[in-house]
């Protein structure tokens, strides 16, 4: 999978690199879901991003008299219980749940990657990393996120900080494994030779090999910490209220799901498309990354 | 065979030693005298002695852990900091329903994904593969408690047919316990056996092209036996193995839809726990999740042995 031998490196120039990159891209715009999972989550990604434009009205303003309106044309996805837009608070709850989502993912990427590399590459660290990693994984994610939560305080730093400790053991595993059999390779023994510090080994010469699998996960973690955000609001120890999140926003329809059904089912549809788009552009990267699994 | 299992149940006995270290540590590291915590704010200097004293704050922390350690190795995990009561009786009644909805689920899910699985790897490509594909991305995709919002909707707001929270007890007759569980499981179910179908369906696809497969088709035996019989018991494993890793999500998944369902589960105890700032009650909770999800995946290990007969020669797992 990765034995990319010196010589292969060496005959890889630079115009094989950019028609190896074409035929990539050729082949993910030929996957038509993965492609669908990329336009739903860079429409969903503008709307956020765009929140402030596209609707005029402030997610906290609260007009009590026009409490719990049904979908109309001045509110699309009518009011909550304190009178505010349904529409407005679901984009820019759209907007944390994607940004908190994002840094869980890449937070987890960046630690998950060194302390995998650093227990691949010494012996004396392996153990006590992968005992600690075990012990951590064989805490359930969400509880453990709910003791770290109580812990450092709820606030919006916090939930990705705790999303980002408890999934990082997992990729960490991940990059340890892949880089084990990476650390094989002829190529790595060449550099070694030439007299290159660990360091340099490490984060220029075995990183780059054992990115895809790490990519494909954290694609995977993306989706995770949107449903874990929410699943922290629902504890109360997520990101702290009146913050719209789609988490919170869901927490709060659940209370009057009896005669506000849009109040859930509006968030709800935005979170299980998000959820979904990553998903399958996760699935999608994979199966080009390595076209051999699940195929 | 033993020396496996021996392997298998001393590493699971010190992770059990770490996990354990870890809630302790992370309980202990929130900020605040849980002396003052339990007293609040209008406590005297000499009250707040005395609490230190009898729930033993004032000792070295290494010694508080041991207390803890040696207490919960005899089921007791500590008294809560809300009511001074014992902690384990809570957690165990609050498990109860708990662990049933997330063991029914399981089952459900296990039940509704191995034919599935199978049927979509035998027929890849084709019309019902895709269908079964585009369940198990829903099912993935769909988080279970936004599942458990839309049933509410559904079947509890609109037809009325399920009640929208609370929990019976069995003495109402099986229905009248039930009836308050169908939607949770409903919820569950679904999502896990997303996740399963995907499982049997990807390690059923690389079985089917092996040589003992065509080899045992050649020698003309029927499509159903081949399937059913030679090639499902080698998904067992992998099966077994993602059983036995999700059941910790599972676990921790109930317990948020049971804050939507009103059941009195240990969701809601950790809700409480956390208001109440009862953090002994917090820590023995995640404590007893662990050390049930840690045996369960013992037990997933140790039935290996019985399924797949290679580790019985060679005390080994595959690829290990």
């Amino acid at each position: 999978m990765n034995g990319n031998t010196s010589h292969e490196v060496a005959s890889l120039d630079k115009a094989g690199i950019r028609e190896h990159r074409r035929i990539m891209l050729k082949s993910f715009l030929r996957n038509k879901l993965a492609l669908t999972g990329l336009i739903i989550l860079m429409a969903l990604t503008l709307l956020a991003i765009f929140a402030p434009s596209i609707t005029p009205v402030d997610p906290y303003e609260m007009e009590v008299a026009n409490r719990l309106q049904p979908p109309s044309r001045e509110h699309i996805f009518g009011t909550d219980a304190f009178g505010r837009d349904v529409f407005t608070r679901t984009i820019y709850g759209l907007r944390i749940s994607l940004t908190v989502g994002i840094l869980t993912a890449l937070f987890t990427m960046v630690a998950g990657m060194i302390i995998g590399l650093l227990a691949a590459y010494f012996d004396f660290l392996d153990n006590v990393l992968m005992r600690l990693t075990e012990a951590m994984m064989s805490i359930p994610t969400t509880l453990l996120a709910i003791a770290l939560m109580t812990l450092l305080g709820a606030t919006t730093g916090n939930v990705v900080l705790s999303m980002a400790i408890v999934s990082t053991p997992g990729v960490a595993r991940l990059a340890r494994s892949t880089a084990l059999s990476v650390k094989q390779a002829l190529y790595i023994e060449a550099v070694k030779s030439q007299g290159a510090s660990w360091a340099r080994i490490l984060f220029k010469h075995i990183a780059p090999n054992i990115l895809s699998p790490i990519i494909v996960q954290t694609t995977f973690i993306f989706a995770t910490a949107i449903i874990t955000e929410a699943s922290l609001s629902f504890i109360g120890v997520g990101v702290p209220p009146p913050i719209p999140s789609l988490g919170n926003i869901l927490y709060e329809g659940k209370a009057v799901i009896y005669d506000s059904w849009w109040m859930v089912t509006f968030p709800g549809i935005f979170m299980i498309l998000s959820v979904l788009a990553i998903n399958i552009l996760g699935d999608g990267i994979r199966d080009l990354l390595d076209p051999l699994s699940n195929r | 065979m033993a020396k496996y299992m021996g392997k298998r149940l001393l590493s699971s006995l010190l992770t059990l030693l770490l996990v354990s270290i870890i809630i302790f540590s992370l309980v202990h590291l929130i900020p605040g005298d849980p002396a003052a915590i339990i007293l609040g704010p209008d406590a005297t200097v000499q009250s707040l002695e005395k609490v230190r004293a009898q729930m033993g704050f004032d000792k070295p922390i290494v010694k508080q852990y041991m207390d803890w350690i040696t207490g919960a190795l005899r089921g007791d995990l500590g008294v809560s900091y809300y009511n001074n009561a014992p902690v384990t009786p809570e957690i165990i009644r609050r498990l109860a329903p708990s662990l049933t909805i997330a063991v029914i689920a399981q089952l459900v899910a296990i039940l509704i994904s191995i034919p599935l699985g199978v049927v979509s790897a035998k027929n890849k490509g084709c019309k019902s593969d895709y269908a079964i594909s585009v369940f198990t991305l829903l099912g993935v995709s769909v988080p279970n408690f936004l599942l458990s919002l839309f049933l509410v909707l559904i079947l509890g707001v609109g037809l009325k047919v399920l009640p929208v929270s609370g929990y019976g007890s069995l003495s109402n007759g099986l229905w009248g316990y039930f009836k308050y569980l169908v939607m949770p499981i409903i919820a569950l179910s679904l999502a896990q056996a997303g996740l399963l179908t995907r499982m049997t369906k990807s390690t059923m696809s690389d079985i089917i092209n092996t040589d003992f497969m065509k080899a045992a088709k050649a020698k003309g035996l029927s499509e159903r036996n081949r399937l059913y019989k030679h090639a499902l018991r080698n998904t067992l494993s992998p099966i077994l193995t993602i059983v036995g890793q999700t059941f910790g999500s599972l676990i921790a998944g109930t317990a948020i839809i049971e804050i939507i369902f009103n059941i009195p589960g240990i969701g809601q105890l950790i809700v409480t726990s956390i208001t109440k700032r009862d953090y002994a009650q917090l820590q023995g909770i995640i404590l007893t999740v662990s050390v049930i999800y840690i045996s369960i995946n013992l037990i997933v290990d140790l039935l290996y042995g019985v399924v797949d007969p290679r580790i019985k020669l060679t005390g080994k797992k595959e690829g290990s």
